[in-house]
């Protein structure tokens, strides 16, 4: 158990710059989540703190220690990769010892208890049956349990997994995703979890940090990130699908947005006070999730502005159905039960109290 | 098959017939390959059966020349001469000795190396060319200094000193040959086994080993043949029975009492069969271990 630092870390591999000043802190038996599109460095986030990369600038600290230079095994961390890194030339059951048996844990634990370990956790994975196996004869997803289940064997000072369930199937995701947690919390062993699943990150996460092309855009609670997102990209990322940003034209009262017919929606007093304070003279952008915005019939009084359908998909109880005005797309989360008709003309409302304001210069948001 | 298929596809030519057509079914065609391959496989056995065929005709005959095979009739006058004359047993010791453990010695040190060359770029881009260009190099060149060096240390004329000398000629053979099984393991597994509380070493022994077994044993094979078939440093380093390997020893002995071809083959037959036992065990591991570098890179 261990408290993780990252201080002004930044690598860069030839030109591409993977992680730019980057300053984390995972608490001790935190479970941190990485959030980030592929490429955002999430990987090297990790490969850092497990010892793989050494940042070209900034230092990693484990504990109190400075370990920004000190070999991976050194570290007395565990990790779990994408990729699996399962040992072919051993058996399910050799992969699950192999950490127990490094030399320097030769005292730490005895025989029995080492079988012992390795059985608990083969349970606990689903992999008991698969200990005879060779890695070349494991599906993905026991591959990745497997890879999982040599990172758990152990009781290090951090967990790093990167992406450890990316390969399961929906419903064994969806159970390992609350074992982990369990898991977790059990043994309060801080975590470092790397996932560019934004339901993951939400639903796991004690802390979330969302990275974007090596920049940390935004730590906070799952609650902060979702609700409190800092700007257009942490808003637009997080949300399923994403919020809907529009150039308005802000009038004081209500906001005139921009597009082929433009359409006035009103703004809430509260916010028109903190506009008048916060905004400045910049250019606004009203952001509003999917599932903030309502279909009425055509021509309904509530309507804010009318569209097109031009698209419905249909995820079960709930579906995605997009709208276009013109060539403006705006995406409503509804539900199933009240799906309009293909390429007839809907009206839409927007549920103002929920609008995010962004300053569309900076992309920070406002207030 | 590939073969076949290949000349299906040309139907649409052949239906032409143009002398294209014509010089590729000559030189091409499935008889005219099998010929050539007899040529080939005659071409490299002929000396061979030459040898055996020699080592078993009647001295006489062997000086007035004449057939391959035995005209007069069949003894065994030779092998039992041989035995007689030449020490072969003590320069068989001798051969296993230095090829087996200037073998051992050069694996030693080239699995390492390789390993560490390749990973962790020892040795920058300068020690990589180094190692090939010591391969390249004709050996004559450098017999004078080793033999300096070798009777330096005082191990001349002993088996240390030849097999010392065969070790670090075959490093850069054994390193070459390990190159590309080590290229195949993904990092990764590495990466891994650092994570899980390895050392470096620990990591070369416990998990890159393992997988490039195939290779490391294919280049001992070589290694050993390399080894038992040296005749230069051999011949520099060696001067009596007690140091001599076989290829020296039977050139040496053999002229001291006139050219016996009989005597000469039947040694060198006896000195041959056990590489060849060697090679026929180890033959599947062997290929697979040279044809690696040209299909994976």
């Amino acid at each position: 158990m261990a408290k993780l630092v990252l201080r002004n870390v930044t690598k860069t591999f030839g030109k591409t710059v993977a992680l730019k000043d980057v300053n984390l802190t995972v608490k001790d038996g935190e479970f941190f989540v990485l959030l980030g599109a592929s490429g955002a460095g999430k990987s090297t986030t990790i490969n850092v703190i497990a010892g793989l990369e050494i940042p070209d600038q900034g230092q990693v600290f484990i504990d109190e220690g400075d370990v920004t230079h000190a070999f991976p095994q050194d570290r007395n961390i565990a990790a779990a990769f994408e990729s699996y890194a399962l040992y072919p030339h051993f058996t399910v059951f050799q992969n699950l010892m192999f950490p127990l048996e490094a030399p320097r844990r030769k005292r730490t634990y005895t025989k029995e208890s080492r079988v012992e370990r390795v059985k608990e956790v083969a349970e606990l994975l689903g992999i008991s049956e698969l200990m005879d196996r060779y890695p070349r004869e494991l599906s993905g997803g026991q591959k990745q349990r497997v890879a999982l289940g040599r990172t758990l064997v152990r009781r290090p000072k951090a967990y790093l997994l990167d992406e450890p369930i990316a390969h399961l199937d929906a419903k064994l995701r969806h159970r390992m995703r609350s074992e982990l947690k369990k898991i977790q919390q059990t043994l309060g062993i801080t975590t470092l979890y790397a996932t560019p699943d934004q339901l993951e990150a939400l639903s796991m996460g004690d802390t979330v940090a969302v990275l974007n092309q090596g920049v940390v855009e935004q730590i906070g609670t799952p609650d902060d990130i979702y609700y409190r997102p800092v700007n257009q990209y942490v808003a637009s990322f997080v949300g399923d699908p994403p919020m809907n940003i529009f150039n308005v034209d802000y009038q004081g009262k209500e906001a005139v947005v921009e597009c082929d017919t433009p359409y006035r929606v009103p703004i809430l007093p509260a916010d028109q006070s903190m506009l008048a304070e916060k905004m400045g003279s910049c250019q606004l952008r009203i952001g509003v999730r999917p599932k903030d915005i309502r279909i009425v019939p055509a021509g309904d009084p509530q309507a804010h502005t009318n569209a097109e359908v031009h698209l419905i998909d249909t995820l079960g109880q709930t579906s995605i159905v997009v709208t276009k005005i013109k060539n403006t797309e705006i995406r409503v989360k509804i539900d199933s039960d009240f799906l309009p008709k293909l390429h007839s003309t809907v009206g839409l409302v927007f549920d103002n109290e929920r609008f995010y304001y962004f300053d569309a210069g900076t992309q920070l948001r406002i207030g | 098959m590939a073969a076949e298929n290949h000349f299906d596809d040309l139907s649409e030519k052949a239906a032409r017939k143009d002398l294209g057509y014509y010089l590729r079914a000559i030189f091409f065609g499935r008889p005219a390959r099998l010929v050539v391959l007899l040529l080939f496989i005659a071409l490299i056995l002929i000396p061979v059966i030459f040898v055996i065929s020699t080592s078993f005709k009647i001295p006489l005959e062997i000086r007035l020349g004449g057939s391959i095979f035995p005209q007069q009739g069949v003894v065994t006058i030779n092998w039992t001469n041989a035995f007689e004359n030449v020490p072969l047993f003590k320069f068989l010791t001798n051969s296993t000795f230095v090829a087996v453990v200037s073998t051992i010695l050069a694996l030693l040190v080239a699995v390492p190396a390789t390993y560490s060359i390749i990973r962790f770029k020892t040795g920058g881009w300068f020690l990589p060319s180094w190692i090939l260009g010591t391969y390249v190099m004709p050996p004559i060149v450098v017999s004078v200094p080793i033999f300096a060096l070798v009777k330096a240390v005082g191990l001349q004329d002993q088996l240390m000193g030849i097999t010392l000398v065969h070790a670090m000629a075959n490093i850069p053979i054994a390193v070459w040959l390990i190159d590309s099984y080590v290229r195949t393991i993904p990092r990764e597994l590495e990466h891994a086994a650092w994570i899980d509380g390895y050392s470096k070493f620990d990591t070369l022994l416990k998990v890159v080993l393992p997988l490039i077994r195939p290779g490391v044993m294919a280049a001992g094979v070589i290694c050993m043949i390399l080894s038992w078939n040296e005749f230069l440093f051999a011949l520099i380093l060696t001067y009596s029975v007690r140091s001599n390997t076989f290829p020296i020893g039977i050139s040496r002995f053999i002229g001291e009492h006139g050219m016996q071809f009989g005597e000469m083959s039947a040694a060198a037959l006896a000195g041959m069969i056990p590489i060849y036992i060697l090679v026929f065990f180890t033959s599947r591991s062997l290929v697979e271990g040279l044809t690696r570098g040209g299909v994976k890179g």
